[in-house]
């Protein structure tokens, strides 16, 4: 998917690349992001570029899951860093870790586009493609502004909470923290095997709570 | 996606049901951690199982839309704490 990513943020006077190869979002040493972050608040471009390199793929795989589109995931990607950037004064490490204000901004912003992109039709455009008799495959996103109408519906976290403790956290540290499940197996002290079975039962417990409907028509809420 | 189903349509699911044994790989397909002998078994299937196709869009929507809005909704774990408390 991506075999690196360049950021380039002009008015921050940073262009960095960063090869697939450095793939953790964890392992930069030794200051913390929290320090970071307040260094990024002193003006530091390298303590940006080092956020950078930690959380780049993290955020880019965020938004293309969201987003559903390469070239928006890239924009947000950069988006992201502008606003850790203007916004690193709100930061208040006392209610929150510098990772979940990092990943919590990037989720917002990107639902944020999405809806927008939706109300442009971004996503039908595939419709338009059928109609002219082309083969286009689909993105797979949302076809229109109810999707986010359904969501509002549902309690998100009385929905999770019916999930076992390991698939919660399985799911959490897979999908919201992007740890591979490899990973997930050697921080939690199991098989991959275990772990790629709590993912899948996560998985599949929120499809059925959500699609086998007890909501008339397709629409399985 | 949650509106993919009205896409495929309802009866996609109803008339045989997705198939158990394609069920983990549609899952675990959302995050890219098949097998290439997996991905082409699932590719395979999906090629004439319209029940699958559904469940798939399904997982997909779970993955893009249910899981980011349960973590555009999180609040730190301490505010956790002390509403649980209050």
């Amino acid at each position: 998917m991506d075999g690196s990513i360049t950021i380039r943020l002009p008015e921050l006077g940073i262009t960095e690349k960063q090869e697939s190869a450095v793939d953790s979002h964890v392992s930069e040493a030794p200051l913390s992001d929290e320090a970071l972050i307040a260094e990024v608040c002193l003006g530091s471009r390298e303590a940006l570029a080092i956020l950078f390199r930690r959380y780049a793929r993290l955020i880019r795989r965020v938004a293309l899951r969201v987003l559903k589109d390469a070239s928006e995931a890239d924009d947000l990607l950069q988006d992201v860093f502008l606003l850790i950037h203007r916004l690193c004064r709100t930061f208040d490490n006392s209610k929150a870790s510098a990772q979940f204000w990092i990943l919590q901004m990037t989720y917002r912003r990107a639902i944020s586009r999405r809806r927008y992109l939706n109300s442009r039709h971004f996503y039908t455009q595939v419709e338009l493609d059928e109609q002219a008799g082309l083969v286009a495959e689909s993105k797979s996103g949302p076809l229109d502004d109810s999707v986010d109408q359904i969501l509002a519906e549902l309690d998100l976290q009385k929905l999770l909470g019916t999930l076992s403790e390991d698939q919660q956290r399985t799911l959490r540290l897979h999908f919201i923290e992007g740890y591979t499940l490899d990973e997930i197996a050697n921080m939690l002290g199991q098989t991959t095997g275990n772990i790629r079975h709590h993912s899948f039962r996560g998985l599949e417990r929120l499809r059925k709570q959500i699609f086998d409907s007890k909501l008339p028509g397709a629409r399985a809420v | 996606m949650i509106q993919g189903s009205s896409k495929l349509g309802a009866g996609a699911l109803s008339q045989n049901g997705p198939h158990d044994e394609f069920l983990e790989l549609c899952a675990a397909s959302t995050s890219g951690e098949l097998t290439d002998d997996e991905k082409k078994r699932l590719q395979e299937h999906l090629a004439v199982c319209a029940s699958c196709q559904e469940v798939l869009r399904q997982y997909e929507s779970i993955v893009g839309d249910v899981i980011p809005a349960i973590a555009a909704s999180e609040e730190p774990e301490h505010i956790k704490a002390n509403n649980a408390a209050v």
